[in-house]
């Protein structure tokens, strides 16, 4: 979860209260809430991390592109000669 | 009976609030999700790369919407449309990573044709300047085989030259023996012959035998050396009249020339002139010294045909 607390951090903060919730319900035995926190907990993270990954893959698209548009202006340059 | 009233009144509010706080059609929250889903509908790349999780998205709307329209409490109904909410972003953030990542497969493959492209670019470009290089070479061996086939021919042509110096050399020592049997001499206009008085009939301009003999040497000479040509002068003493001598000269130069010419010679190598009692070698005081004068003389060109005027 190290990619969900630096591309998705205010995700991964209301995951990590859903779940602190969801322990003291726990501890309180009203297992009711303790479920419904839980689950939260559990979209919530999910959520960081897809948004982790997306940012990753386009940040590497990016850079990628970037990569194909340098290639072209040097064989653009080459092809010139 | 007051208080009795009262609490009725309580109870009635109570039920009111209840009826109040239990009957959401939606909430803000429940509306804003709504949103949410059908901008994530509309999405194509979540159509195409999040189906899974839109059906899970879907789900969890449709649970917060029956707990909508069974007019649950506030607070259920935001709970389930929080979980559907999250369901929806999901679902988006998923599509858009795949998104990206389809991307990134396509990207990889254009990247690598440009570079395909890079290295075919620097390979031809690399064959051509090989193809350059080696038409250079073979300009350079063509001038140095030219270079070569000329020197051979300029050392062939040195050859020829020496060799044809050298047959030069050869007639003109065989030339120069054969004039030694003539008594010739050196003079500054060439090589010169003198048949002397002896050699002629008296006051005559007929070779005698002797003279015949030296004629015939000096037409093998010509016809040995055809380049050569001759000037035949012919001279008196100062006995008698200048018309006689000067016809006399004329008459023997011309005499000499005529066997020259019987003997094959061609007449345009062939030049008379008499000088009569002019340009004598001795004083006319003398019988002997008379006899010296009276001469006809043959010059002999150089190898060009040409003898300097007196």
């Amino acid at each position: 979860m190290a990619d969900g607390t630096e591309f998705a951090p205010a995700d991964m903060k209301a995951a990590r209260e859903k779940l602190a919730l969801a322990k003291n319900a726990l501890a309180a035995k009203d297992y009711k809430a303790a479920t419904d926190f839980a689950n939260q907990a559990q979209a919530d993270a999910k959520l960081a991390q897809a948004k982790a990954g997306s940012a990753k893959a386009q940040t590497v698209s990016q850079t990628l592109q970037e990569d194909i548009r340098i290639l072209r202006v040097e064989l653009d340059r080459a092809s010139a000669q | 009976m007051k208080t009795h009233r009262l609490n009725i009144l309580l109870a009635s509010a109570v039920v009111l609030l209840s009826a109040c706080a239990s009957n959401p059609k939606s909430t803000s929250l429940l509306d804003q999700v709504r949103i949410d889903y059908a901008q994530a509908q509309s999405n194509p790349k979540v159509a195409t790369y999040a189906a899974l999780e839109m059906q899970s998205a879907t789900e969890a709307l449709a649970k917060a919407n029956a707990a909508a329209k069974e007019r649950e409490s506030l607070e259920t109904v935001d709970k389930l449309a929080y979980l559907a909410k999250q369901k929806i972003a999901l679902a988006t953030e998923v599509a858009s990573r795949k998104s990206s990542e389809s991307d990134i497969a396509s990207a990889a493959v254009v990247r690598d044709q440009v570079r395909l492209d890079q290295r075919t670019l620097q390979a031809d470009q690399a064959r051509v300047k090989a193809e350059d290089a080696e038409r250079s070479a073979q300009a350079a061996r063509n001038a140095q085989a030219m270079a070569t086939q000329q020197k051979e021919l300029a050392q062939s042509n040195a050859a020829e030259a020496q060799r044809l110096t050298a047959e030069a050399n050869a007639r003109n020592a065989a030339l120069e023996a054969q004039l030694a049997d003539l008594s010739a001499r050196k003079t500054e206009r060439g090589l010169v012959v003198t048949l002397g008085d002896v050699l002629f009939g008296t006051d005559m301009a007929r070779l005698n035998p002797d003279g015949m003999r030296m004629a015939q040497r000096l037409a093998t000479i010509l016809l040995q050396n055809q380049n050569r040509t001759v000037l035949i002068e012919g001279f008196t003493d100062s006995t008698g009249t200048a018309q006689h001598n000067q016809v006399l000269s004329e008459r023997r130069a011309s005499a000499v020339r005529d066997v020259l010419l019987d003997l094959g010679v061609a007449g345009q190598r062939v030049a008379v002139r008499g000088y009569g009692e002019s340009n004598p070698v001795a004083a006319n005081d003398t019988a002997l010294n008379r006899q010296l004068n009276r001469r006809v003389e043959i010059i002999l060109s150089d190898e060009r045909g040409v003898i300097s005027p007196r």
